[in-house]
């Protein structure tokens, strides 16, 4: 485990610690920390920017009635992943709301208009990864997209996130950015190393 | 802990680390939900119920009525329809209806400060004037320790 990743996990140990004693602004540290996980979580799952916000904000109103139980950093993310992922299946089967259509989702990155020459070929990278990624299965994407939001390795809050057994996360995870890989270009590594 | 799976590779962790970035461009997170998040959970009470927020209708306008909006909360025990409207001198009314019908304290908090009502016997209550801004209205059922919730929203 990189030193990065266990200084992390300190801190938000001591966040959580704090808000359990009653510490709003250690609460507020750990809604920063991981509201970003859970935007993607409810996104993950098809809903529009409205209703996920929604769900976001209901998730971290549900935690305060069950702080007490939540002992570690890795429990709160999953205990938080879970309320996510379940209040966007409900709203979604309330609604009948269909997954966009790839085509929509992947319709254009937003164009920023004309970037200086040295944001140029990061936004080509992120172009030619946005077309890789299309090509994905939508249970690809998903997994992908929630895993690059995850500390690694923690298959809990994967698992929780995509209802997926654990257990199949690491192979999935591996046919996936195998299939990725094949879809990039073989200059997208190149140019990254420069 | 070991994982079945091939360990990543360096070009496994740079395309992911890419497949983030790419996200964070293309569906950041809202720019006033962390906000809106820290506004609603900073309460004291922690016997809460939350309220979701199931329908909210935007009328057409007809023959020159203001603007209203219909914003319908659920939660296990309570329903609150709230009609919000624009008084001509820019401040906002609260309409509400909540069930069961009764007489239960409610509370407007916003981030001026909070106004405070009791709902009638049929579980009407008005809240006038309102600021524009973030709001979240709160239910303390009569008879109950609970604090009953909605999410934080923007009139």
């Amino acid at each position: 485990m990189m030193p990065e990743t266990s200084l992390h996990h300190a801190r938000m140990a001591d966040l959580l610690e704090a808000a359990r004693d009653g510490d709003h602004s250690s609460l507020a540290g750990l809604v920063d920390e991981l509201t970003p996980l859970l935007w993607q979580v409810a996104r993950a799952q098809g809903l529009d920017r409205d209703t996920s916000s929604d769900i976001v904000q209901t998730a971290w109103l549900k935690l305060l009635g069950a702080l007490d139980q939540i002992r570690s950093p890795m429990a709160l993310t999953s205990w938080l992943v879970t309320v996510t992922r379940r209040e966007a299946w409900r709203v979604r089967n309330a609604s009948r709301m269909e997954l966009p259509a790839k085509d929509v989702l992947f319709a254009e990155l937003p164009d920023h208009g004309p970037t200086p020459e040295e944001r140029r070929v990061e936004v080509e990278r992120t172009r030619q990864l946005w077309r890789a990624v299309s090509t994905l299965s939508d249970r690809c994407q998903r997994l992908l997209r929630i895993i690059a939001f995850t500390r690694r390795p923690d298959y809990d809050t994967v698992s929780a996130a995509l209802d997926m057994p654990r257990g199949s996360i690491g192979p999935t995870r591996g046919r996936c950015l195998a299939k990725l890989r094949d879809a990039l270009s073989a200059d997208f590594a190149e140019e990254s190393w420069q | 802990m070991t994982s079945p799976d091939e360990p990543l590779d360096e070009l496994d962790h740079m395309i992911l680390a890419g497949v983030g970035d790419m996200w964070r461009q293309a569906d950041p997170v809202p720019g006033d939900l962390l906000d809106r998040i820290k506004f609603a959970i900073d309460l004291e009470n922690v016997d809460l119920e939350v309220m979701r927020l199931t329908e909210m209708a935007q009328p057409a306008a007809a023959r020159g009525d203001e603007q209203s909006r219909l914003i319908t909360f659920d939660s296990e025990t309570v329903t609150i329809m709230v009609s919000i409207r624009q008084n001509p001198d820019g401040t906002i009314r609260v309409d509400g209806w909540l069930t069961p019908a009764g007489r239960h304290p409610i509370e407007l908090r916003t981030a001026s400060g909070t106004a405070t009502t009791v709902s009638d016997e049929d579980g009407r209550f008005v809240l006038d004037p309102v600021c524009s801004g973030l709001v979240q209205l709160i239910v303390r059922p009569s008879g109950t320790t609970r604090t009953v919730t909605t999410p934080s929203i923007s009139l």
